[in-house]
């Protein structure tokens, strides 16, 4: 039973988080030093995000090439989980740091809007069939120009270079992460992705249950 | 330190109280699903 | 049965002349967006007053008219024909992808005589002239081309939608989001007399959207259209 593995795995990351000296160099911090234990939390989250929409995609893709109302269901649970873990960061990220959550949060709240319109769609076509097609459609396109929305924010917000990711890659962009913050780091990364696989299963396999009661009635 | 010791409890906490959450949902879904082949 | 082949062009052509046709019997999404732009116009006039805002305020501006007009008219070319129930007769007439094109250039004409009105109303009403014309106009058609490619199959979308106008607001914004930025600052560019090469990357970036968001549409309409 793997899945086990990802309670300790978590609960370790936690530990060390709070353990470890915090990963913000007091020097250049622009908030509270320890705040910013947070970055083991909400930089995955984030990765999840953005990880589950580009899913999302794929399993579109797959409906609309096979029809199979599975598809469907993969792709609604990975929007669903999409929204869910950027609404995670973004409660994660209120309030955090002033100066560059600009871009955060616009990026963020661009995302819930697109998938938010995932939804409105959804809620408004009633066919069965005409629903999962277009909202296959729409999720493939949403997320292409989520993918060139990557190009374009740079742009509004230059500053974005001012990344409190100082921690991260110096000045010369060296890889600056002390040993134990990196290994920690990549547990969280490695964690939150296996918790939301997991998660993902268990919503299928929800809907699917569900789909499977309605069907017999 | 104290304070963060005490947020990484409360964390902890947290962390179980979802952990054991979603484990009891899959293992809700592994017994219905099996009801349903058998 | 005698078989009679029409090109590809020849169905392109005979959509577009009928949206032509039926569009200008009511002129409803012509007025819509002639309307639109003309109010909205009008307004930012009038609020700014005399003050004059920085190039930046006056290309964004100018953008947000031109998104608006077109969320309001060009989700014309599909509800239309749900409401008349002409689909069917357009189905068995063209390919789905002749069908597309041909409504995507109809929009994109209507941009076109939309624009036509608008810049200059705006260049008076609002003293902005940009002083790099050729960039400019350059921009603006990349633009409403982008706006006509991605916009259309958006519309086919929400014609079987039980909220329309609201929805394709909602839809297409988030799409038209990397057009809006890029045009904005070459817009920006045109404004204050900068040369292509500093409009460089936004160019290629629009051209690049248009592109992809184009074959996208046209690759995906089949699986709006045939259903």
């Amino acid at each position: 039973m793997l899945k086990l593995l990802i309670f300790p795995a978590m609960a370790l990351v936690i530990v060390m988080a709070f353990v470890l000296p915090s990963p913000m160099n007091p020097q250049i911090s622009l908030g509270p030093v320890d705040a910013y234990r947070i970055f083991y939390f909400h930089v995955p989250a984030a990765w999840v995000a953005a990880l589950s929409f580009v899913v999302g995609m794929f399993q579109s893709i797959s409906y609309l090439r096979t029809k199979d109302a599975d598809y469907d269901r993969k792709a609604l649970a990975a929007n669903r989980l999409g929204i869910v873990f950027a609404t995670i960061f973004a409660k994660m990220t209120w309030g955090e740091f002033w100066n560059w959550s600009e871009i955060r949060e616009v990026s963020l709240f661009i995302l819930l809007l697109i998938y938010g319109g995932y939804f409105a769609l959804r809620s408004a076509l009633n066919d069965d069939d005409v629903r999962a097609s277009f909202s296959a459609v729409m999720t493939i396109i949403f997320t292409v120009s989520a993918l060139f929305l990557i190009f374009v924010l740079p742009r509004i917000y230059p500053a974005f270079s001012q990344h409190p990711s100082d921690t991260i890659v110096d000045n010369q962009g060296k890889m600056s992460l002390s040993p134990m913050v990196a290994i920690v780091f990549g547990l969280s990364m490695v964690t939150y992705t296996a918790l939301y696989f997991w998660l993902y299963d268990i919503t299928i396999r929800v809907d699917r249950y569900i789909y499977k009661l309605k069907s017999e009635r | 330190m104290d304070a963060n010791y005490i947020v990484m409890v409360v964390v902890l906490i947290v962390w179980t109280g979802v952990f054991l959450y979603v484990w009891s949902v899959d293992r809700k879904l592994k017994t219905l699903e099996k009801r349903d082949e058998g | 049965m005698p078989t009679v082949s029409v090109s590809w062009a020849g169905k392109i052509t005979t959509v577009f002349r009928k949206e032509m046709l039926s569009e200008f019997r009511t002129r409803y999404a012509f007025n819509a967006i002639i309307m639109f732009s003309l109010v909205t116009l009008t307004v930012v006039s009038f609020s700014l007053g005399i003050n004059r805002p920085g190039p930046e305020v006056m290309a964004a501006l100018f953008w947000i008219i031109l998104f608006f007009a077109a969320a309001s008219g060009l989700a014309q070319v599909f509800v239309k024909e749900e409401e008349s129930h002409t689909a069917g007769f357009l189905r068995l007439y063209a390919p789905a992808t002749a069908v597309l094109i041909g409504k995507i250039i109809f929009n994109l004409f209507l941009l076109i005589c939309m624009t036509v009105l608008l810049v200059p109303l705006y260049i008076i009403l609002l003293d902005t002239i940009p002083q790099n014309f050729i960039l400019f106009t350059i921009g603006l058609l990349l633009g409403i081309i982008g706006l006509a490619g991605s916009t259309t199959i958006i519309a086919a979308i929400v014609s079987r939608a039980s909220i329309k106008g609201a929805l394709f607001a909602v839809l297409s914004f988030p799409v038209l989001l990397p057009l809006l930025v890029a045009a904005i600052e070459i817009t920006l560019v045109s404004f204050t007399g900068g040369d292509f090469a500093a409009a460089g990357s936004a160019l290629q970036l629009l051209l690049a959207y248009d592109v992809v968001m184009l074959t996208l549409s046209i690759m995906l309409f089949d699986f709006v259209w045939q259903l």
